[in-house]
C-alpha cells in the first residue's frame, strides 16, 4: 500500500486510503483466524480423546 | 562481457523488502540494549491500547459513555459466544476467553496501528527511521505462537495427565488390532512434530499484512 503511495508524488498518501479500508478487514480477518486456530488447538488439548 | 563498473552496487529496484526484525534505532537504547523500531512501536501501541481499554472499563463500569458500553459490551458477548461455539463449552469457554479475546484485540488492533503507522510513514518518511509495524517482527509473532502452543500443551498435561498426553506422542500403541497399533506409533511421532509447524505456521501467518504494510519506498 505503501509502496504504491510513494510511487504517487504528492496524493500517493490520499490515493492508498480506500485500499487503507481493504486491508482492515484483512487485519480483523488475520486476527480471527489466528484466534480460531488457538481455539481448535485448546479444544483439542481439553479433549480426552485418544484419536487422531 | 559486462564491465564490474557498469554497476558498482548491487542496486535494488522497486520496493524495499524488510528484514524479519526491526531496524536499531539510532541513539536509543535501555540498559544497554540496542531499541529497535518495532520495539519502540510496540511500547507506543501499548500506550494507545492501555488508553483503549481505560476507557472501555470506565464506561462499561460507569454508564458515562453510554454508546461506547454498548459497543464494548455486544463485542464482549460476541468474543464470548465465539470462544464457547468454537470450544465447545461454557466451562472451558471461560478459561480460554481472557486469553483468546486478548489475542484478538492485541492483533487486529495491532495491525490497524501498523497501517496508521505506515500511512504515516508515507506522509513524512524520516518517521521510518524510529518506527515499522510491530507485527512485521517475527520475534512478536513467534511470541505469540510459542505462548499458544505452550498453553495447549500445559492444558493437555494438566487435563489427560503427563504421562498420557506425551504417550499420546511417543508410544501411541491404541488400536483394536497390531496392525492399527504399529501404524498409530509413527503417527503419534508426526502428529509431534506438527505441533512443532504449528507454532510456524502460526507465527507465519501473522507475517504478510504487516510485511507489506512496511513495503515502502525509502
Amino acid at each position: 500500500m505503501a509502496y504504491i503511495g510513494s510511487m504517487i508524488p504528492a496524493v500517493g498518501g490520499v490515493i492508498v486510503l480506500p485500499f487503507w479500508f481493504y486491508e482492515l478487514l484483512v487485519a480483523g480477518l488475520q486476527a480471527f483466524i489466528f484466534c480460531i486456530l488457538s481455539l481448535v488447538y485448546f479444544q483439542e488439548a481439553v479433549t480426552l480423546s485418544d484419536d487422531h | 562481457m559486462n564491465s564490474p563498473d557498469v554497476h558498482p552496487v548491487s542496486a535494488h529496484v522497486g520496493p524495499h523488502i524488510p528484514g524479519t526484525q526491526g531496524e536499531v534505532v539510532d541513539g536509543l537504547s535501555v540498559f544497554g540494549l540496542p531499541v529497535t523500531t518495532t520495539v519502540l512501536s510496540t511500547w507506543m501501541f501499548m500506550l494507545v491500547l492501555f488508553a483503549v481499554v481505560a476507557i472501555l472499563y470506565m464506561a462499561i463500569k460507569t454508564d458515562r459513555l453510554p454508546r461506547v458500553r454498548t459497543m464494548g459490551l455486544d463485542l464482549i458477548k460476541r468474543l464470548d459466544d465465539f470462544v464457547n461455539d468454537t470450544i465447545g463449552s461454557r466451562k472451558d469457554g471461560r478459561i480460554f476467553f481472557p486469553l483468546v479475546a486478548g489475542f484478538f484485540v492485541f492483533i487486529f488492533l495491532g495491525n490497524v496501528f501498523g497501517l496508521i503507522l505506515d500511512w504515516i510513514n508515507l506522509i513524512v518518511p524520516s518517521m521510518h527511521a524510529y518506527f515499522r509495524p510491530f507485527n512485521s517482527d517475527l520475534n512478536t509473532t513467534l511470541v505469540m505462537a510459542v505462548t499458544i502452543i505452550v498453553i495447549a500443551q500445559t492444558t493437555g498435561m494438566i487435563r489427560k495427565g503427563f504421562f498420557t498426553h506425551w504417550k499420546h506422542y511417543f508410544f501411541n500403541f491404541s488400536g483394536s488390532n497390531i496392525i492399527e497399533k504399529i501404524i498409530n506409533v509413527p503417527v503419534g511421532w508426526i502428529h509431534f512434530f506438527s505441533e512443532v509447524s504449528r507454532v510456524v505456521s502460526l507465527s507465519v501467518r501473522l507475517l504478510p499484512i504487516s510485511l507489506q504494510a512496511s513495503r515502502s519506498s525509502r
